[in-house]
């Protein structure tokens, strides 16, 4: 199924309808899919409905490994006055996780781009040790 | 000088080249794994470093003063003896502890590159710098330089081709990687003890490089990293370094070459489940379709240790199960510690492709689960021509199933492999395995996903507890072909669509 298709769903079931077909696609990696429904229900759903979307929306994005994203959708949700008990706990239990995932995430790009300052170092360390034993023996010129 | 010597000088010069060339991605492999870029970051520093020291050496051997061919002899050599320790102190300084296969490509990538630089990259540059002095040393440079040079580059090149098919098909299995890189740096000194002694005193060495003779000590006192987990065995193989280690949970794993968290084949002692991956595949091995006669078969390519195989087997003993491994010393590890049956048949030593090619038998079922070097299906077996010979060695009705990895349906290689997959087999229909980053992919040669049946043969085998979510877990939607993406043979590049899934989600 194309978002295109699931665009064309959303405009056809109810709010609730929308959401337990999003949830499925999610379960079943169709992410596009679940997205292209749950777009246009975050403004035109019922308020009482909003915090569940915004929470399926931050499903998406962490599946992905969009950590960022999703924390934002999670704090939406948890504090969307209109989410009940359920929803607003789920989007707190998630945020948590997001966190953590987020926090290795940024953990890792730092170790990364260490190794890549030490890469850039080692290669000049590299290029002046060349320049440096190049230097110490010309070859004596064809003149002289 | 005699050009007897000269040309044995570049000769072994060449072999060793070739020899530490060839074995240093596998003295890597253990940290780095040995994929496409890591061949690439080790090919292009031994390239780069012998251009610079070609360079260098027709500068010195021009002015007639400089490092002189013994003291560039002595110091490859030297640096080559400590290789191996250099690379195994080096090498876990560049990886992160508790790296998972799925943060691991920058690692793999740039790691690998900035071990090899000083490590492989000083001695191939010194080796470099020998050829120039060589062409210098022979009593008729003068006259005849052409000439000279053509002889000195000819027996480097011989060298290094005796070094490239003898270090394959005689050092790696008489001695393994390690030692060839040191025998191949002991031959580096020889051969700096012959050139000092047959042109005396116009090449001795310096003092300094003489020095250089007590990195080999320095290097076998470094500390050596080992890895996380208990092991029990391990072996290196033509393929790969294979190591069998026990998880925290008991569980027996194979881990190649860098391993990280991933693994090619479980065991838990006293159970047919591994709680992994593997568990998911033996559904389509009990949906195996009878042939005719009333067998029931199910072919395994890429069968590692065979855990998928054992499975099955354990689940239903009336199936035939068959397994093809490229590399044989796996099944050896799979008999003596995951519980493979003797009697269970493997191929090894067969590309699944061509063991596919080879026979027209037709099976029920047919597993694939080839992943190769931990990050990559290999290329050819994933087109889409490979596919259909996958179908054509199916029964009517018989089902295929692929193990792939990735985050998401979207991931470029799940994408491109399911929907190239998807164009030649019915039914095609996807899930990720619950718990991990692994997807199921199934299709049939004619037919789809029976429930009725899977539900009926779940309880007849005892799994159904197991893997009711087959069933109930609402995971499974179809995969529909996608041209644009479609992955044929001669343009395939799984190993770019790797490095977009990561640069896509990094």
């Amino acid at each position: 199924m194309s978002a295109t298709c699931a665009l064309i769903l959303a405009a056809l079931c109810t709010t609730g309808e929308s959401l337990e077909k999003a949830r499925s696609f999610v379960r079943q990696g169709l992410l596009r899919e679940a997205e292209g429904l749950l777009i246009p229900l975050v403004e035109s759903s019922e308020p009482a409905d909003r915090a569940r979307v915004l929470l399926l929306l931050g499903n998406v994005d962490y599946e992905r490994g969009l950590y960022d994203r999703a924390l934002e959708r999670y704090a939406q949700a948890a504090n969307d006055s209109s989410a009940d008990d359920s929803t607003a706990t789920a989007a707190r239990a998630n945020r948590v996780l997001a966190e953590e995932r987020l926090q290795r995430a940024t953990e890792i790009a730092g170790l990364e781009n260490r190794l890549r300052a030490s890469l850039a170092a080692t290669l000049l360390v590299a290029a002046s040790a060349i320049g440096w034993l190049a230097r110490r023996t010309r070859p004596p010129s064809p003149g002289g | 000088m005699t050009d007897a010597l000269l040309l044995a000088v570049a000769a072994a010069t060449g072999a060793a080249v070739m020899i530490i060339e060839l074995m240093a991605v596998r003295l890597l492999a253990p940290w780095f794994g040995q994929t496409l870029p890591v061949w690439t970051n080790v090919i292009g520093v031994v390239l780069l470093a012998l251009a610079v020291g070609q360079w260098l050496g027709g500068r010195w051997a021009e002015a007639g003063r400089g490092y002189k061919p013994t003291s560039l002899l002595l110091v490859a050599g030297a640096l080559s003896i400590a290789l191996p320790d250099l690379v195994a102190w080096l090498s876990p300084a560049t990886l992160p502890g508790d790296l998972s296969l799925e943060e691991a490509y920058p690692f793999v990538t740039l790691g690998s590159l900035l071990v090899a630089l000083p490590v492989i990259g000083v001695p191939m540059a010194a080796m470099g710098a020998v050829a120039p002095w060589l062409v210098k040393l022979s009593r008729d440079a003068a006259q005849r330089p052409g000439g000279v040079s053509g002889r000195v580059l000819a027996a480097g090149t011989a060298g290094s081709l005796l070094g490239a098919f003898g270090a394959t098909y005689v050092l790696l299995g008489a001695v393994g990687s390690a030692l060839s890189v040191r025998l191949a740096g002991g031959l580096l000194v020889l051969a700096a003890l012959l050139l000092w002694r047959g042109a005396a005193r116009s090449v001795a060495p310096g003092r300094a490089s003489l020095l250089a003779l007590l990195v080999p000590v320095v290097g076998a006192m470094l500390p050596s990293v080992t890895r996380p987990g208990s092991v029990l065995d391990s072996a290196e193989t033509p393929y790969q370094f294979a190591r069998v280690v026990r998880d925290d949970d008991g569980t027996v794993l194979l881990r190649l070459n860098e391993g990280l968290d991933s693994y090619h084949s479980a065991y838990r002692p006293g159970s047919i489940w591994t709680n992994r991956y593997f568990d998911a595949f033996v559904v389509p091995a009990l949906l195996s379709q009878a042939a005719p006669d009333g067998r029931r078969s199910v072919l395994v390519v890429g069968m590692g240790a065979g855990t998928m195989a054992r499975q099955s087997l354990a689940l239903d003993p009336t199936l035939e199960v068959i397994g093809v491994e490229p590399d044989a010393a796996l099944t050896t590890l799979g008999r003596r510690w995951f519980g493979l049956p003797e009697d269970l048949v493997v191929h090894d030593g067969l590309d699944g492709r061509v063991a596919l090619q080879l026979s027209d038998r037709r099976w029920g079922a047919i597993l694939v689960d080839a992943y190769a070097q931990q990050m990559y299906l290999p290329h050819h077996l994933c087109t889409r021509e490979f596919f259909a010979l996958l179908r054509s060695r199916l029964l009517a009705g018989g089902v295929a199933a692929l193990n792939l990895g990735g985050r998401t349906r979207e991931d470029p290689v799940v994408a491109a492999v399911s929907a190239t997959f998807a164009a030649e087999f019915d039914g095609t229909t996807m899930a990720r395995v619950p718990g991990t980053r692994n997807w199921i992919l199934l299709g049939w040669n004619g037919g789809s996903l029976d429930r009725q049946l899977l539900g009926r043969r779940l309880q007849e085998t005892g799994a159904a507890e197991h893997l009711d979510w087959f069933l109930t877990g609402d995971l499974f939607a179809p995969v529909c072909p996608d041209a644009s993406s479609e992955l044929v043979d001669g343009d395939d590049p799984v190993e770019a669509l790797a490095d977009a899934a990561w640069r896509g989600r990094s």
